[in-house]
């Protein structure tokens, strides 16, 4: 009967044993990869799992959310041989457990040598200014090689992005003297056209007002000409009024009036107040004559009567 | 020593049982759930009377223990599989039924097509042209099988 008592005890801590090695619990976000005699059978999902004690066993067990992998900074030589220093994240996610486990040795030591390999490969065929300012370009191109090229140990690759590309500092120097003297030559252009741009508004001025002034003095000229000529015709018409007149009528009446106007000037002369002097060639004579002219207009008119 | 097994009551049994069940409460990966129930079932056929002698409480408790572990397994196994944390971690399967716009030709079989802004290893049965609106109606593993819709 003793060797039934400890067969019992025996059998109780066997049973144990078993439960302990059959019973895993997967918790979220892993996943476990279970092997039959060293060959991989099944992957073990988050949640309580069963597997054969003694005959399976745990082999890896596999981070399943998406990780982010550091890739060192590293030197790079650019096409046109400028050494620049860069590093880079890469985010990535195991979607195949048993292909992550099995297909490829040490994952991470894989896939950070792998982005390195694949920065200097892409960055090493562009020139510095184009490194520069391709970033987006860059990263889809890492992100489509290292994609592909992780395929086949079940890694998804989510996203490589180029954290820093750093020149050396006297390279970054020359760069930043580049950039001032560009800005320099552009002021330099602005400003010297601006002076050329006002002074021929200047010039454009002094042209408009010349021609402004001619053309004034054009209009006044004709103007002037139109009444010159206007003049002459409204004198020549009253002549000939005049001279019709005198033909109808008698000539002497032409005498009556240039003996008025005559004396009518003599009283203005005489009635101006800033010199009763007057130095004119004034023959008195002929006043009196066109008097005696009066005398005779009256004789004539008597004997007519 | 014997004295002291041949003394087990089920009330033994039923301190055990909690015990058990509070190692487990404290993390214990799920293997000690079993064990405890197992230690109540022996707990209540010796207050039924079943059982006697220690010996036999100790077998009934082993087989019951291994025969408990699998029906808890099995009864949080079909829990697992209705509760929503399947597409959790399943890039792959979470594009089931995405439908999008074809951002390059692609030739019938095995090709590459961009959704979102990652790229997929795609399968078609007939060849597509950009712009094309496709839908993923399957996945195997990481390739994911597409076609045209209307």
């Amino acid at each position: 009967m003793f060797g039934f008592e400890i067969t019992a005890g025996v059998v109780v801590v066997l049973a144990l044993i078993f439960i302990f090695s059959g019973v895993k619990m997967v918790p979220q976000g892993y996943n476990w990869t279970a092997e039959r005699f060293g060959r991989y059978t099944k992957t073990l999902k988050p949640g309580l799992n069963l597997i054969i004690p003694f005959v399976d066993r745990i082999g890896a067990k596999l981070n399943m959310m998406e990780q982010v992998l550091d890739v060192p900074p590293q030197e790079v030589i650019s096409s046109d041989n400028a050494q620049v220093t860069t590093d880079a994240v890469c985010f990535y996610q195991v979607l195949d457990a048993s292909k992550a486990s099995y297909e490829v040795n040490d994952l991470y030591r894989a896939m950070q040598n792998l982005v390195m390999t694949n920065i200097r490969a892409v960055l090493g065929s562009m020139e510095l200014d184009e490194m520069l300012s391709n970033r987006d370009a860059i990263n889809s191109q890492l992100l489509n090689k290292v994609d592909e090229a992780t395929d086949p140990w079940g890694v998804k690759v989510t996203r490589v992005e180029i954290r820093d590309i750093s020149p050396p500092a006297d390279l970054v120097e020359a760069m930043a003297n580049q950039m001032k003297a560009e800005r320099e030559k552009r002021a330099a252009i602005l400003t010297a056209e601006g002076e050329r741009e006002a002074a021929i508004k200047v010039a454009e001025g002094e042209k408009q007002a010349a021609i402004l002034t001619a053309e004034g003095e054009k209009e006044a000229a004709f103007r002037e000409a139109e009444a010159r000529e206007r003049l002459a015709t409204a004198e020549a018409r009253a002549t000939k009024v005049v001279s019709e007149a005198i033909a109808q009528g008698n000539p002497q009446a032409l005498n009556y009036f240039v003996a008025q106007k005559y004396t009518e000037a003599l009283q203005n002369i005489g009635s101006a107040e800033n010199s009763k002097v007057v130095m004119m060639p004034l023959e008195a004579s002929s006043v009196i004559g066109s008097v005696a002219g009066i005398s005779e207009l009256l004789k004539q008119t008597k004997i007519g009567s | 020593m014997l004295e002291l097994l041949q003394s087990i009551s089920y009330w033994h049994w039923v301190i055990l049982a909690l015990v058990l069940l509070g190692g487990e409460a404290l993390g214990a990966a799920g293997f000690l759930l079993g064990i405890s129930l197992s230690a109540l079932l022996v707990a209540g056929a010796m207050a039924l009377g079943l059982v006697q002698a220690w010996q036999f409480q100790f077998l009934l408790f082993a087989l019951l223990s291994v025969i408990a572990s699998v029906v808890v397994w099995k009864l949080f196994r079909k829990q697992n599989e209705a509760d929503e944390a399947g597409a959790i971690n399943d890039r792959a399967g979470q594009l089931v039924g995405r439908k999008f716009t074809l951002q390059q030709d692609l030739e019938s079989g095995e090709g590459r097509a961009q959704i979102g802004d990652t790229f997929w290893k795609v399968d078609t049965d007939e060849a597509l042209q950009q712009g094309c609106r496709v839908e993923v109606f399957a996945r195997d593993g990481m390739t994911l099988k597409i076609r045209k819709i209307a």
